[in-house]
């Protein structure tokens, strides 16, 4: 049960991003994506759903090519893995309640999910009226009503206060613990050692460290291959 | 929000909502489309004669030139801040996508065909000879017959550097024979009709909607993979 990258090459404009970048990523635990700014973190993730086309190599799924697959059969993907944008994108003529039960589900599966991320008590607000904090967890148990096997999140504790980030991060963690893995690209090299069970790094557009998170010391430094 | 016809409504409410918080797209084809009204008329001069003649095709010419305007833009706003891809992901249909955008775009056309007709009459001096309800109707069906289409090719043009000038080019040859029947039907009512016609410029504009709506339909998951 993973997500395999294999040769994956992308270029925007002429200009590389990801060159080749292999790694096999399990669905299970959380998985922290760390590089430079520009080095490909979030075009894995695109490509992953098929936001983005590869220009070569293969993503699969369990061993299935999703990159090739159509739109529609792409929908099945974005609900077995769904992927959690920087905005939050609610709509906010909505409530948080009604936002989460959006892609469908029971209005208790709503309650449950809403719990799993420790909104029950405002369910009834409206985006506006909560934190941007708020805003992500709730965009959280909307992906939840999906009954997803995995999340891929980009950079959820960005633009985020020091309390806000630390609750994301802990409902991510506490989501692992219920079983529910993530690949989480992020900025967070602090939040990475603290809350990621590995670290996949993305240098120059191919595959850097890639293991525990404890072991992991830092950045690739530029012009070290 | 469960099913197609839920999300088709989820995204025709939320175009709704835009285009009323801001109202930036229907105040400009409003004032574009009575401005060209105004050109045409200024151009035939005063013979009311020839105006009554052709007040149906210069109303239809003017809601298709205000159509380019409203569809290039229904899908520009998608384009800001990564809108579609938020859709894609929460995950809406693709077909939803375009069954809730064709339809705001029909009822935008429809509800500018209301505000023009009042123009037109006074402008073109036109009697409502059939009925309005009839008027109304061919108003609707024919929306429809624009929307379908240009809700299509707008989002295939929206990717295009020149898409201004591409969504035209792409849609006026295909909309040629819903035009010509639109046109027709909208100028029997107007003057009469004595011939009995109506009908089957109605089932040709009828045809030719139910025809794209059902391609767009088919075809729109296959226009967002190429984004």
């Amino acid at each position: 049960m993973s997500l395999t990258f294999h040769e994956v090459k992308k270029s925007f404009d002429g200009v590389p991003v990801l060159q080749g970048f292999s790694a096999e990523v399990p669905l299970q635990g959380l998985t922290f994506v760390v590089g430079r700014s520009g080095s490909g973190k979030s075009v894995l993730c695109r490509a992953a759903v098929g936001l983005l086309r590869l220009d070569a190599g293969e993503i699969a799924l369990d061993g299935g090519r999703v990159d090739t697959l159509p739109e529609r059969a792409l929908q099945r993907t974005r609900e077995q893995v769904p992927y959690l944008v920087q905005s939050p994108a609610l709509l906010d003529w909505l409530t948080l309640a009604q936002n989460v039960a959006l892609p469908g589900g029971t209005a208790a599966e709503v309650e449950k999910n809403l719990a799993r991320v420790g909104l029950s008590a405002l369910g009834d607000k409206r985006p506006a009226e909560v934190g941007p904090g708020v805003r992500k967890r709730a965009a959280i148990a909307r992906a939840l009503m999906l009954r997803p096997r995995f999340l891929l999140l980009d950079e959820p504790t960005t633009g985020l206060d020091r309390e806000a980030a630390a609750q994301v991060n802990a409902t991510l963690a506490e989501l692992r613990a219920q079983g529910l893995g993530a690949l989480v690209v992020s900025h967070d090299f602090a939040a990475a050692q603290t809350f990621a069970d590995t670290v996949l790094e993305v240098h120059r557009g191919k595959k850097g460290y890639h293991g525990p998170a404890k072991a992991f010391r830092g950045l690739t430094p530029l012009g070290v291959e | 929000m469960s099913g197609l016809l839920g999300q088709s409504l989820l995204v025709l409410r939320k175009d709704l909502l835009i285009e009323w918080r801001t109202r930036a797209r229907l105040n400009a084809l409003i004032f574009f489309a009575i401005a060209t009204l105004l050109l045409f008329s200024f151009a035939l001069g005063p013979d009311t004669v020839m105006m009554r003649k052709h007040a149906a095709g210069y109303l239809w010419l003017g809601l298709l030139f205000s159509s380019m305007l409203s569809l290039g833009e229904s899908f520009r706003i998608e384009s800001e801040n990564l809108a579609m891809d938020g859709l894609k992901l929460i995950p809406v249909d693709p077909r939803a996508i375009f069954l809730g955008k064709t339809m705001g775009n029909t009822l935008l056309l429809w509800l500018l065909s209301l505000v023009l007709l009042p123009v037109t009459i006074a402008l073109f001096d036109v009697t409502v000879t059939l009925g309005w309800p009839t008027l109304v109707g061919i108003f609707l069906v024919g929306s429809m017959a624009i929307s379908a289409p240009g809700t299509v090719y707008a989002a295939i043009a929206s990717h295009a550097r020149a898409r201004d000038v591409l969504l035209p080019l792409l849609l006026f040859p295909i909309l040629i024979p819903a035009l010509l029947a639109v046109v027709k039907a909208t100028h029997l009512v107007f003057e009469g009709d004595l011939m009995d016609q109506l009908k089957s410029w109605m089932r040709l504009l009828g045809c030719f909607a139910i025809i794209y709506w059902t391609l767009g339909f088919l075809l729109f998951p296959k226009v967002l993979e190429d984004d």
